[in-house]
């Protein structure tokens, strides 16, 4: 059976692709190193739709108004410039109020198209431009560890991993948070309080990566300027162990937030990405990947939920639960040793 | 479309959650359903929905020993002479994303909310909709469908033969906003109004974009027809989908025609079999018939009645953020059958939000999946009663209309450990009033038989008689003014053995008599003069010939809308009554 891929690897091969919706200008060129913030390619909208009574302004019909525009349809306007005049029954002008671009003439009025709102698609990552989509964006290469979580609030950002302990099923509490300095990442377990992300705030973190929060305060980490990344889910649960390791071990070095809402059609799931030195220590396993034995495991609900274990085998039988369910079902080996058996559809590959 | 007879037919219905396979062939002269088998959807980037899809077939295959496959990988297609394979393939879907819809009509009572019912009963997200009374100013609505960026435009308005001059003004914006967007995004319009404006439309807009004219779906006042606008809305819902869900193409090569979006479909559906059970009626008076889907992506209701029918689909709700704010955590904590806390209703709700596929295990988290699933059909319930004028309906969405039988299915329904589960999240649900047969599409058929029936209109005749359908019970809900405790109505039951037994029922009671399962039995049903059962006012009664589903006779005097008790304790004890008493 396949699952979702959730990745937790140390030293991996990462390549993102970042695109416009629609034809824009690339501002990068292959080779070139990106930061997160980075703007990759970017296209622009009107701004602003002016209508100019050319009928009003020269005092005469409509369909008299329309002939008499002296610019074409398409050309660009400065502020003053003369867009219609007539001579009869007095001489008189219709000026553009405003920079921009005359792209129609509907019922007597001259449409002006001023100024540009930018659309624009950013890195997301610290990495290398391996490949330039024309006209669309880029193909963004890092070698590092990669950390995907479930949940995120839409932000992206880089800064110093700053680890923060809390005993197993208890919140971090602000309390742990002085020696956190501006621009750092903080990173942790449990947060059950708002005041944590409150104080994050206060200290102008870069960004959050927690393992599990309460949900109650999903939207209260959605109104934050910083990105906020969730690993492991919502409410009280257990950490991954390797997942902390490698969060300890890169305290000090600069990580990437990409808190991206997670999206099973485009393939986004929010992730950190750390760029590191190294040989590669995992292979990719895609978006999803089949249930094996060997395959490191998350367990998604029940008494065991935010688990972690490896698949001992996939039962060949469905297997019966307390809920009166029959499922196909494996066998997992917690970490702390003890065996559990489980649906399968229950479980995300953690590798 | 082929009429020719058809030996073996493949149906594929690929959701957000699973894939499933069911394979109909002809058995004693008739069609039945040979096999049935359901594995996750590959649905990603870098996956194709063929994995999930091989994957169920390979299953199928096994189970049904009907071999479909080839060694080296696809369908055998037609069916050989030794009859291995199949000879056509139908698939529905409902994997895709909804398409970000503007609609943009004339007058909020009238064109607009056809329109809402059109964009609602599709898998559409309706981003803006916007009436004559919000164009004061072309450059602001110009500007604000920039903003918007829809992926399809509908426009909708004017009763055919009426005045032009109001949608003019719209096709003036729409010319406009289409000059101002990059060739790549320019979004496809639907035009679905005054025929006369065709013309004009064509003559300003059809150089711009891909331009579709369907029928008026409101040709004069009052009188809605969204069926051939619904069609090349589906049409256009297919082409985004090809372009963005993997493997969707391939799949599609194999069906040819026979597709559908499972919103679609089941309003196919219901539309097709409200005529058959209109036509096989025996008694006078309206009947319509309702279908429920509660998927594992979105829920869909569909109602037929007279020859009209309404749909409408919600998305399974994923928005943790907004769980509060909008009641639903407390709403589903309130209707879980277990002393959960609240808290606890959170944490299930915003896991089960992130992994929609999950089972429950526990019977915590059972109680909690079926509360959710109760949840699902109010708020699509309450949906269709405001996208559905000719819907009679009491406060709080409980509908008035004769809907028999009602055919509901979705894994939260097929997968309940017993059937008085099942039915009771249909009646918590649903809250009919009346008198209806609850059935339970088992394996989530009728989407499929609605495009199979296409090519084979006798298949889904065939199908629907067989036990692939499941007669859960007859439902007698009267609506009382009487209070709690008191005597409203008496049912004498003349089993076919020739037994005879009556009861009393009290206002507030939910009772279950057993008929067995295939049996007939004649009901006497007398309510007092406070008392509505359904035959066309308060104390009237009738008698009533029905056939014995799994649950017999359900007799729901709760009253509706239904009340829990404010305590939790209280609460939990009598949702868990009413579970014991339909034997859950």
């Amino acid at each position: 059976m396949f699952t979702d891929v959730l990745r937790a690897a140390s030293i991996l091969d990462i390549q993102r692709t970042r695109q416009l919706p629609f034809p824009g200008t690339v501002l990068v060129a292959e080779g070139d190193k990106v930061n997160p913030e980075d703007v990759i390619a970017e296209t622009s909208l009107p701004k602003e739709i002016v209508m100019l009574d050319i009928a009003r302004g020269l005092g005469l019909s409509q369909d008299e108004a329309e002939t008499c525009i002296v610019r074409e349809v398409g050309e660009a306007l400065v502020e003053g410039d003369i867009v219609a005049q007539c001579e009869k029954p007095l001489p008189r002008l219709v000026r553009a109020p405003v920079d921009g671009r005359l792209v129609d003439v509907v019922r007597g009025q001259a449409v002006i198209a001023a100024g540009e709102s930018s659309i624009q698609v950013s890195a997301g990552m610290i990495g290398d431009i391996v490949e330039v989509i024309p006209e669309y964006g880029a193909v963004i290469h890092a070698h590092g560890s990669l950390l995907q979580g479930v949940w995120g609030n839409g932000r992206i950002g880089k800064g110093t991993l700053h680890w923060v302990d809390s005993p197993p099923s208890t919140s971090i509490e602000t309390s742990a948070l002085d020696d956190l300095e501006k621009g750092q990442i903080l990173a942790g377990g449990l947060c059950l309080h708002v005041s944590v992300l409150e104080c994050a705030q206060e200290k102008e973190a870069a960004g959050v990566i927690l393992n599990a929060i309460a949900p109650e305060l999903i939207s209260s980490a959605m109104a934050l300027s910083f990105p906020v990344i969730v690993l492991g889910g919502f409410g009280v649960l257990p950490v991954d162990q390797r997942t902390v390791d490698l969060l300890c071990s890169q305290a000090g070095k600069t990580a990437c937030v990409n808190a991206a809402a997670a999206d099973d059609v485009k393939g986004l799931r929010p992730e950190v990405i750390i760029p590191l030195e190294g040989k590669l220590t995992g292979e990719d396993l895609g978006f999803q990947s089949e249930i094996a034995a060997g395959r490191r495991v998350r367990i998604l609900s029940g008494e065991f939920a935010g688990r972690v274990g490896e698949v001992e085998e996939c039962l060949e039988e469905p297997l019966r639960f307390e809920s009166g369910l029959e499922v196909n079902s494996a066998a997992i080996c917690l970490d702390d040793g003890k065996s559990v058996t489980l649906p399968q559809s229950n479980l995300v590959i953690l590798e | 479309m082929t009429q020719e007879p058809l030996s073996v037919l493949l149906g594929l219905d690929i959701g957000r959650i699973h894939t499933r396979a069911s394979l109909f062939g002809v058995v004693d002269g008739k069609y039945q359903l040979l096999g049935c088998q359901t594995a996750p959807t590959s649905l990603g980037p870098g996956l194709h929905l063929g994995t999930g899809a091989g994957e169920v077939m390979g299953a199928l295959q096994r189970a049904s020993e009907h071999i479909i496959m080839k060694a080296e990988g696809g369908l055998v297609m037609p069916v050989t002479a030794v009859g291995l394979g199949v000879d056509q393939v139908a698939l529905t879907t409902s994997a895709g994303p909804r398409i970000k819809t503007a609609l943009l009509g004339l007058t909020q009572g009238g064109s607009l909310a056809a329109g809402r019912a059109l964009v609602n009963s599709m898998p559409l997200e309706l981003v803006a909709s916007y009436g004559l009374a919000d164009l004061v100013d072309d450059s602001k609505m110009v500007q604000s469908l920039l903003t918007l960026r829809p992926e399809l435009v509908i426009l909708v308005g004017g009763e055919d033969g009426g005045a032009k001059e109001p949608l003019l003004r719209w096709v003036e914006v729409l010319r406009l906003f289409y000059r101002l967007l990059p060739a790549h995004v320019k979004p496809p319009v639907i035009f679905a109004g005054n025929a006369q404006v065709e013309n004009d439309l064509r003559r300003r807009l059809e150089s711009q974009t891909p331009l579709h004219i369907a029928p008026n779906i409101m040709p004069v006042q009052g009188k809605w027809d969204l069926v051939p606008a619904q069609n090349l809305i589906e049409d256009e819902i297919f082409r985004v989908w090809e372009e963005r869900v993997p493997g969707l193409q391939d799949l599609l090569q194999l069906s040819q025609s026979l597709k559908g979006s499972k919103a679609f479909s089941i309003n196919r559906s219901a539309r097709y079999l409200s005529r058959t059970v209109e036509a096989h009626r025996s008694d006078s008076g309206d009947h319509g018939l309702l279908i429920a889907d509660l998927g594992g992506g979105s829920t869909v209701l569909s109602a037929s009645l007279n020859g009209k029918t309404g749909t409408v689909m919600t998305d399974t709700w994923r928005d943790v953020s907004t769980m509060e704010d909008e009641g639903f955590l407390h709403e589903i904590h309130r209707w879980t059958a277990a002393p959960v806390t609240v808290q606890e209703t959170a944490q299930y709700l915003g896991m089960h939000s992130l992994h929609p596929s999950t089972v429950p295990i526990t019977l915590r988290e059972l109680a909690l999946s079926q509360s959710v699933a109760r949840f699902q059909l109010r708020q699509t319930m309450q949906k269709l009663i405001n996208h559905t004028p000719w819907l009679s309906y009491l406060d709080r969405g409980c509908y008035m209309d004769r809907f028999e039988p009602v055919i509901a299915s979705g894994a939260a329904l097929t997968m309940a450990p017993t059937s008085g589960e099942a039915m009771l999240i249909l009646l918590d649900g649903l809250q009919p009033c009346g008198i209806t047969t609850m059935v339970l599409d088992r394996h989530h058929l009728l989407p499929l038989l609605a495009v199979v029936g296409e090519a084979q209109p006798v298949l889904p005749v065939h199908v629907m008689n067989t036990d692939a359908f499941e007669n859960l019970g007859t439902v007698i809900a009267p609506i009382s003014r009487a209070p709690q405790g008191e005597m409203i109505l008496s049912v004498r039951v003349e089993t076919e053995a020739g037994k005879t037994y009556s009861v009393d029922i009290e206002q507030g009671s939910l009772r279950r008599l057993l008929i067995p399962m295939g049996d007939s039995a004649v009901l006497e049903i007398q309510p007092d003069r406070r008392t509505d059962v359904g035959f066309n006012g308060r104390g009237i009664g009738g008698r009533l010939k029905v056939t014995g589903g799994l649950l017999g006779l359900v007799i729901d005097a709760r009253g509706r809308p239904l009340r829990l008790p404010d305590e939790d304790e209280d609460r939990v004890e009598q949702l868990r009554r009413w579970l014991w008493i339909l034997g859950g």
